[in-house]
């Protein structure tokens, strides 16, 4: 970490950097607001009002860690909490960057569990992107795949989280199977959505 | 990690170009956000009370 990789901004490919979020970033995207461009499109201002509360939930819960001393704000950070309490949960934040956008593109709060696997509780981008005002995609998915290269590094052999109405599509067309109101991400599958962050470039 | 766009070939930026189509496509209509604001994991502990010392009884 950081970790680069592609998104795609107004249909050309560009570069986003993804790392563990400190203090100031999530104090950061919690006063994100909703754009007030987004009045007349109700679809599109939902999203951004849930990127919003998304984002303040994640930070009520960073304050929890922050306070019981379980929040790592670097990889290594978390590999010592890790080493110093194997059986520990542990949380952190990760977010997204890049040089030709102001702010934080994404973020997402993860946590590692007592059993070594990671939960991903929230993951939101930015409301300009998911009120599509911006022409940004990809961030979304990259930041799962970027999760499971996380796990991979960990040795973790399960992403898992929450699917909702409005989520389950989205794990259906990555996992490739119906999805209930559970999705898990195994090892098998970590690898590849691994690989794919990792190395994007590389020969089929 | 991936290599600096400015540093790959062209047939690797070609590679990475198709890649990004798979994914956008493989993102589809993305909601914008992933877990669930009423989920029992994200519920907050209750704050633990902290035990007060008694106060000793000042004679008047």
């Amino acid at each position: 970490m950081p970790l680069r990789f592609p998104v795609v901004k107004d249909g050309q490919t560009t570069e986003a950097l993804m790392s563990f979020a400190t203090d100031l970033d999530i104090r950061a995207v919690k006063r994100w607001k909703v754009p007030s461009k987004l009045n007349d499109k109700p679809v599109m201002r939902s999203r951004a009002a849930d990127a919003c509360e998304f984002a303040q939930l994640a930070a009520k819960r960073w304050r929890h860690y922050r306070d019981t001393k379980t929040f790592a704000t670097s990889l290594a950070h978390l590999n010592r909490l890790i080493a110093s309490n194997a059986r520990g949960e542990f949380c952190f934040h990760l977010k997204v960057t890049a040089d030709w956008f102001q702010g934080i593109l994404g973020a997402a709060m993860v946590r590692r569990t007592w059993c070594h696997h990671l939960m991903i509780d929230f993951l939101f981008v930015h409301p300009n992107i998911c009120g599509q005002l911006v022409g940004v995609k990809a961030v979304g998915l990259q930041m799962l795949q970027s999760a499971c290269l996380l796990a991979k590094e960990l040795g973790c052999k399960r992403v898992w989280g929450e699917a909702t109405l409005d989520s389950a599509p989205f794990y259906e067309r990555q996992l490739r199977r119906p999805i209930e109101d559970l999705f898990a991400i195994e090892k098998h599958e970590i690898q590849v959505f691994a690989a794919r962050v990792d190395n994007p470039a590389a020969k089929a | 990690m991936m290599k600096p766009l400015a540093q790959m070939t062209q047939a690797e930026k070609s590679r990475l170009t198709k890649h990004m189509q798979m994914l956008v496509e493989l993102e589809g209509d993305f909601p914008g956000v992933l877990g669930n604001k009423n989920s029992f994991f994200i519920a907050k502990p209750l704050p633990r009370r902290r035990k007060t010392a008694k106060r000793s009884k000042v004679a008047a």
